[in-house]
């Protein structure tokens, strides 16, 4: 319950316009695109400073008062809406990029700044850096695209987001404002070494450890060549050979594969899909070069060749391996060029009845397993009558991969939500077994992870928990093992 | 439009933020949303809203009422929404408008006044009606009917008079046999963009009457506003597309600019840039008359600003905004000026006679040494 007093006191610290109880608000606040049925918080607030932020905890911890921390809502896990009420603490407001420094490559980041705008940042201001973005839609947030451990663009070469932190700024559960890596020592946000790394605290947790006022990441140099690759195959075998081989290459910096029917449905193909020929291929990937100028490339070129023709031949299955320019269709090569919005994706079920609504399962797994996965929840997807979209990525150089089951939806058809939710459910259990480990993890996903836990782990995390947040304020729906 | 005949596109925004910045370019795009934040404010909380109206989880109050009201209607959102609910969301927000009025929420108060003075005087600046030509110059000596009929539309005859006399001056000049009517009534946008439309249809067919009276074959609007409700909302009020040719100045223009009817002085350098008109721009897909226009004046340089065309940033004005939320609206213009300021333009060339207005007010409130011209200004002055 968030009291008259509250209410008055949240209004001092951040302002009237930027405090709503108004039903409309809450009820905005209370979906999200996905599946997840509805929750309403009792507030909204909109902080501009860590201070305000530290402010608004204070008082969350007096009157043990829910907080869950939101840019854009776009997590595609359900990991803003509350089931227990509370204040969402929407972040958009804090907007700047503080500080780039070009020799040790980071900028430091307002939790508010999304894709769109760092691109516009670099690209007027330093465009002799990149970042490496996600596939998703362009406003949404850099800072919690990392703390949820995204995978992005260059994921193939350098892992996934939370890898790319070098610094954080955190309002604690209490109020205290810390910061962790090199800025806890100087202005210098770089590393998060030699100091005991602390970002662990926050990366992966969902806002349920404290809300991220500024957020260090690195950025990479461009390269002088940047080349696109499409690579269609005839069987998973083939493709299997050719991640596990590239992985040990550094020929590649980016990929991303997608089932054939994801092709399609990029391509701008509608549920119901047509029937797939046997003589099309099972899945495009799209492999991005870095080289230092054409020899470099050409040899590269080369390398790639001699991969696909080995693979080839090790699995009596077919690989073509061909510039994107030459093979892909613009539409797709559009969508590649990050961050981009993706309207196929979103409206690929919208039919007469015009609703939309996406969700996931989105796996981090093993790369002995990822077949298995892959072919497993091609046939659940099927069975529940859902076209199997269907995302793989070499994650690290082939330390791990990513499965992800794309499920977009159709809101205005009742119970197509509910439907999506289990089948959502059949493929968490039949990939967990398989050492794959939900990411963005929806709350009821974590119930099932909590099945293969080791007790010790959740005990620890329990631990940490208890330690940062005595009152479980924090966006206390998330990890729902923790209870 | 009822709320109920929304529910085929109220579940058509799936929350992906793409709409709150200009699509690649990433700069602001939705004045509402950029002033409130609130997700409420940005045009997928309007969808949201009225979504929640349908399921009877909403009700309307006096705050869903300050969040549909707070938007200029400029339709930047209809551009940068990549998905098929992207041609919907100006309907939603207007229909959310009516039904607000229709349950007797709406409009704000001070849009409640439009009302009481069109139905009065035919004008919504409470001006009486038998003042609505006193702009028109003896010297024009027009006549009751003519080939062209000028619709000068409220804001130029009781507000903008220098645009109206522009226009009719030009017209005149060049031998067009043009009148204006004296029996010209509001086009009745200040109602549709704010939901009162109890009079919308006995005003349109009364300006489709005095057109015919007029006997003219063309109609030419020198006011944005006014063009995008005769050709936009005209047809769906009164079941039917007018049978009569309807030309913005900017378009009319460029055909008597090609067929040599106009031509033009040498003159002087001048440095201008432009801003794209909502009603024109994202709401008829004008953008390239005006420029065309500028481009054939000789001594005139156009330099773009930095969101133009489809991504321009709405004036302010528009949407009932101007009178429903005053600061604002000049806080939005304030912007664009800053914008033409950018672009080291010594004019800033505008066509519409509200754009001007609250441009103008930006102008004045900023101190800026910039000038506005509408775009039948600068033609008629530089008339060879
Ligand atoms: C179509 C689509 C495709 C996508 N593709 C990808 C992809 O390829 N790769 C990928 O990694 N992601 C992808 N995403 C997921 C998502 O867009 C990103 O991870 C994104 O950056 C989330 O940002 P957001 O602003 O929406 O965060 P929100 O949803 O607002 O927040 C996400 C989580 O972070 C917490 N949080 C928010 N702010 C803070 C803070 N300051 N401190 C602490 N916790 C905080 C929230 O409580 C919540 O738990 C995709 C999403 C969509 C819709
Ligand atoms: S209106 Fe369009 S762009 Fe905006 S959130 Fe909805 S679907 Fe996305
Ligand atoms: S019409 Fe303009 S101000 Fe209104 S929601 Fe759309 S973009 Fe925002």
């Amino acid at each position: 319950m968030i009291t008259e007093k509250i209410l008055n006191s949240m209004i001092d610290i951040v302002g009237e316009e930027f405090v709503s109880t108004d039903p409309e608000d809450l009820y905005i606040y209370s979906y999200d695109m996905t599946e997840e049925p509805q929750g309403n918080p009792n507030a909204i607030v909109m902080p501009k400073t860590p201070e305000e932020i530290q402010q608004l905890l204070k008082i969350a911890n007096e009157y043990k008062i829910p907080v869950i921390p939101y840019v854009a809502g776009a997590n595609i896990g359900g990991l803003t809406v509350t089931h227990r009420g509370g204040m969402i603490v929407d972040l958009k407001r804090m907007r700047q990029i503080l500080k780039f420094d070009a020799i040790s490559k980071y900028v430091v980041l307002e939790p508010g700044v999304t894709f769109g705008h760092l691109k516009k940042f670099l690209l007027e201001n330093h465009p002799d850096f990149i970042y490496s973005y996600a596939f998703a839609p362009p406003y949404t947030s850099v800072t919690t695209n990392a703390l949820l451990e995204g995978l992005t663009e260059f994921s193939f070469r350098w892992g996934c987001m939370g890898d790319w932190i070098t610094g954080l700024e955190v309002v604690l559960p209490t109020g205290e404002i810390t910061r962790i890596g090199s800025c806890a020592t100087s202005d210098h946000w770089n590393m998060k070494y030699p100091l005991p790394d602390m970002t662990g605290l926050f990366i992966g947790w969902q806002g349920m450890t404290g809300i991220v006022t500024k957020c260090a990441v690195k950025v990479v140099p461009k390269p002088p060549i940047r080349k696109l690759y499409g690579a269609v195959y005839s069987g998973l075998d083939v493709a299997d050979e050719v991640f596990k081989k590239v992985a040990n290459t550094d020929l590649i910096h980016g990929d991303f594969t997608f089932s054939w029917p994801t092709v399609l449905m990029m391509m701008g193909q509608k549920h119901p899909l047509r029937e797939i020929r046997d003589d099309e291929p099972v899945m495009m990937t799209g492999l991005l070069i870095f080289a230092n100028d054409k020899k470099d490339l050409k040899n590269k070129e080369r390398q790639l060749s001699k991969i696909a023709q080995e693979a080839s031949e090790k699995t009596n299955q077919n690989v073509q391996i061909l510039p994107a320019e030459l093979g892909a269709p613009k539409k797709i090569l559009e969508y590649l060029d990050l961050p981009s919005n993706l309207p196929p994706f979103f409206e690929f079920r919208s039919g007469d009845k015009k609703g939309v609504g996406m969700s996931w399962l989105g796996t981090y797994t093993n790369p002995n397993n990822w077949k298995e996965c892959y072919e497993k929840g091609y046939k659940i997807m099927e069975d529940h009558g859902f076209e199997p979209l269907i995302f793989v990525k070499n994650m690290d150089s082939g330390h791990f991969y990513v499965v992800r089951f794309l499920i977009p939806f159709n809101k205005a058809v009742p119970g197509e939500a509910e439907e999506v939710r289990k089948m959502l459910e059949e493929l968490v259990d039949a990939t967990l077994p398989l050492g794959s480990i939900p990411y963005k993890c929806p709350a009821w996903a974590a119930k099932k992870v909590k099945k293969v836990l080791d007790p010790a782990w959740l005990a620890l995390a329990r631990k940490i928990r208890d330690t940062l947040d005595p009152n479980h304020i924090m966006n206390p729906d998330r990890w729902a093992f923790l209870d | 439009m009822t709320l109920e005949s929304l529910k085929e596109w109220v579940y058509a925004c799936v929350r992906c933020n793409t709409c709150k910045y200009i699509i690649n370019k990433y700069y602001d795009s939705c004045p509402s949303g950029k002033k409130f934040q609130l997700e409420s404010y940005w045009p997928s909380g309007k969808t949201w809203i009225a979504r929640g109206l349908i399921e009877g989880k909403l009700k309307f109050s006096d705050s869903i009422v300050q969040k549909i009201y707070a938007c200029p209607t400029c339709g930047n959102c209809m551009i940068q929404c990549e998905l098929e609910v992207s041609d919907h969301i100006l309907e939603i927000i207007e229909t959310l408008r009516a039904e607000a009025v229709r349950q007797g929420f709406g409009p704000l108060k001070s849009q409640k006044a439009f009302e009481e003075s069109i139905a009065a005087e035919h004008n919504p600046y409470k001006e009486l009606h038998a003042q609505r030509t006193s702009w028109v110059k003896d010297a024009f000596n027009l006549k009751e009917t003519a080939e062209v009929l000028y619709f000068v539309g409220c804001t130029s005859s009781y507000r903008e008079a220098e645009v109206a006399t522009a226009m009719l001056d030009l017209l005149t000049q060049i031998g067009i046999d043009v009148t204006v009517s004296k029996d010209e009534w509001c086009c009745s946008s200040p109602l549709i963009r704010t939901g009162q439309l109890k009079l919308v249809k006995e005003l349109a067919e009364h300006n489709m009457e005095m057109i015919k009276n007029s006997k003219a074959k063309i109609v030419v609007f020198s006011c944005a506003g006014c063009y995008r409700t005769f050709k936009e909302d005209y047809p769906a009020i009164l079941g039917q597309e007018p049978n009569i040719k309807l030309y913005h100045v900017t378009d009319y223009l460029i055909k008597l600019i090609e067929d040599g009817t106009v031509k033009f002085k040498e003159d002087t350098p001048l440095k201008v840039t432009y801003h794209d008109p909502c009603h024109i721009g994202r709401h008829c897909g004008i953008y390239d008359s005006p420029r065309k226009v500028l481009n054939s004046i000789p001594g005139i340089e156009l330099i773009e600003m930095l969101r133009n065309r489809e991504n321009a940033w709405c004036c302010g004005a528009g949407g009932g905004v101007k009178s429903g939320f005053k600061d604002w609206a000049v806080e939005i213009a304030t912007e664009r000026i800053k914008e033409a300021e950018e672009t080291g333009a010594e004019i800033l060339i505008s066509s519409c006679p509200f754009c001007k207005r609250n441009l103008e007010d930006a102008i004045k409130a900023t101190g800026s040494s910039l000038k506005f011209m509408d775009i039948t200004e600068l033609v008629k002055n530089r008339l060879a």
